[in-house]
């Protein structure tokens, strides 16, 4: 059982490095001079030009310079921002929260959609139940973020004057107001995340439908129900564990645009920000915060799988 | 008959069944034959370009002169959603050609030749893979600043993990079948052997996967566009017209829905289309 964890964490350790290698070249790939964003309008003299560079070790060899920041960064310090001027995990650290809450949420609304839609379907494998769950999930697929989160803002918000159209509270000020100006976002992310579901949850039931284990506990005479719940859901779930792990990427980028619509201040909103301000020290920061956790995600339901389906723990 | 003639008469009668069968398919292909007719005809038979301004018509909601309004500078909204369908398409298959053409070399070099190169282009896969896909896309247009071509190469590159993943899968399969042994037993070179025996085999396989990519490449290029790192204006694409028509969505909601309606329906349309092209080429669906 360790064994399996350290080989996973052995393989997991490469791909970070390359990562964070690639984070960090995006900086001097850019065109233009960092030292510029931080100046601004004023332009100073060379000397103090050539200062700035010295403090912040951009005059010393690329090699060098991505050794200091992965050692600070490691130890979770990040630099300071190029616009704001604050520690960069104190940025971070404002910003993770609604993000983590949006994802979460997201999580949850998706599946509780998804797994009473994709048994249905499956249950009721070309009939018009289907037909509608699979419609549905092919719209969910097809109607991205910006665009789904736009019509919810134009009913919800201009039409019924119902939920606010943008903006946050903070969780911890007042959590009634928090969760609903959270609601049009996560039905925006959630949507989505729980079409994809729709479509892997019908898909891993109708393939142990068929399989021998299910003829037999209906053959014995078991009510349908106790087979559907005590026999297909505990072997036909298990796939979907993977699935949350593969989905977190895309979960992340849809964070991404829902926060851009409604206007909430989160870490994809804020990687993005700092990718169009050439903020890099953030930019960096935020990127590396995302990519750890897809990840990071992967490697827990790799780990987890091993403990929930024994078949795969005797290899 | 030849067998050659009999294998084309099998596969029209294969088409006409998919298409008699797939009700919903074919209306979605002529739905999306009549968004490709306005894409290529409208700009052609409009005198005025979607670039043009006009103050004295700002706003205005669709009437006969403007059937989808104008915009707040007083553009035509349905002639800039045709000029926009343009921009969706090319970058959709620009970007999915390019990830193809890319994804196959990486996966026939790692599927066949496996060993050490097998290794390095799954690490630069895993890499690739480790981000999510519209942050790379973000950061690789923000890097080299927005433009159409970096808006497709962005799109192209975050996509070739689907391609690189699928080719080696089936090239290892394939590599592993009796008439591969065969061909290295004639001392058959290794460029022969994958381009002649290799290659054929995996084109239906790879069609499909391009026909699924080219709906999520259009979505991917609206994402960037919304975000302002697209296509930079003035020129019209869908998804920087959802995201300058946003800000007037109480008083003039035609501009982002619009835009909206047509993005959903040519990604929906392309969708059904390409389970149907699925359901055709996809040979392990074939035979069941």
């Amino acid at each position: 059982m360790g064994g399996i964890v350290a080989r996973r964490l052995v393989a997991f350790v490469p791909v970070l490095v390359l990562t964070s290698i690639i984070v960090f070249s995006l900086l001097h790939l850019a065109p233009g001079d960092p030292v510029d964003v931080i100046v601004g309008e004023d332009r100073p003299s060379a000397e103090v030009l050539a200062q700035i560079r010295e403090d912040l070790g951009l005059d010393q060899p690329l090699p060098v310079q991505y050794w200091t920041w992965l050692s600070r960064a490691v130890q979770g310090d990040f630099g300071y921002s190029y616009r704001s001027r604050r520690p960069v995990m104190q940025v971070v650290a404002e910003r993770l929260p609604l993000t983590v809450e949006l994802s979460a949420l997201s999580i949850l609304f998706g599946l509780a959609i998804a797994l009473p839609l994709g048994t249905i379907a499956a249950l009721n494998r070309g009939k018009w139940p289907d037909a509608v769950a699979t419609a549905l999930a092919g719209l969910g697929t097809s109607m991205p973020a910006y665009w789904l989160g736009i019509l919810l803002i134009f009913t919800f918000s201009l039409g019924l004057h119902l939920l606010p159209p943008s903006g946050y509270v903070r969780i911890n000020e007042d959590l009634g107001q928090n969760l609903r100006y959270m609601i049009l976002p996560v039905f925006t992310l959630g949507s989505a995340y729980s079409a994809a579901m729709i479509r892997f949850v019908r898909a891993s039931l109708l393939e142990h439908i068929g399989m021998d284990y299910i003829r037999t506990a209906r053959a014995k005479g078991l009510a349908e129900p106790v087979v559907v719940r005590r026999h297909l859901f505990r072997n036909a779930l298990i796939p979907i564990v993977t699935i949350l792990g593969v989905e977190t990427g895309r979960l992340l980028g849809g964070a991404i645009l829902t926060e851009t619509i409604f206007a909430l201040p989160g870490l994809g909103r804020l990687s993005v920000d700092s990718i169009l301000s050439r903020d890099f020290p953030t930019m960096q920061a935020a990127v590396m915060f995302m990519t750890v956790a897809v990840l990071g995600s992967n490697l827990l339901v790799d780990i987890a799988y091993n403990y929930i389906d024994p078949r795969i723990r005797v290899r | 008959m030849t067998t050659e003639g009999r294998s084309r008469r099998g596969r029209g009668v294969r088409i006409a069944d998919a298409l008699r069968a797939n009700t919903w398919s074919t209306a979605a292909g002529a739905v999306l034959l009549a968004i490709l007719a306005i894409a290529a005809v409208v700009p052609l038979a409009s005198t005025v370009s979607p670039e043009t301004q006009d103050f004295r018509s700002l706003l205005q909601p669709p009437s006969l002169a403007h059937p989808v309004g104008t915009d707040d500078l007083g553009r035509d909204v349905f002639l800039r959603l045709a000029y926009g369908a343009r921009i969706s398409l090319l970058i959709g298959v620009a970007a999915t050609a390019g990830a193809t053409i890319a994804g196959a070399i990486l996966g026939l070099a790692a599927g066949y030749l496996g060993g050490r190169t097998d290794v390095v282009v799954m690490r630069f896969t895993d890499v690739l893979l480790a981000f999510p896909t519209l942050l790379l896309a973000v950061a690789i247009v923000g890097t080299l600043g927005p433009s159409l071509a970096n808006a497709t190469l962005a799109i192209s590159l975050v996509i070739v993990p689907r391609f690189s993943r699928l080719v080696r899968a089936e090239a290892m399969r394939i590599r592993a079948e009796e008439f591969i042994t065969a061909a290295v037993a004639v001392g058959l070179p290794s460029r022969r052997i994958i381009l002649r025996h290799i290659l054929p085999n995996l084109t239906s396989v790879v069609v499909v996967q391009f026909s699924l990519s080219v709906a999520a490449s259009m979505l991917s290029e609206a994402g960037l566009s919304f975000l302002g790192l697209g296509v930079p204006p003035p020129t019209p694409s869908w998804g920087t017209m959802l995201r300058s028509g946003y800000p007037f969505l109480d008083r003039a909601p035609w501009i982002a829905f619009g835009a909206g309606l047509a993005l959903t329906t040519t990604v929906v349309t392309f969708s059904m289309l390409s389970d149907l092209v699925r359901d055709l080429l996809d040979p392990r669906l074939r035979h069941r």
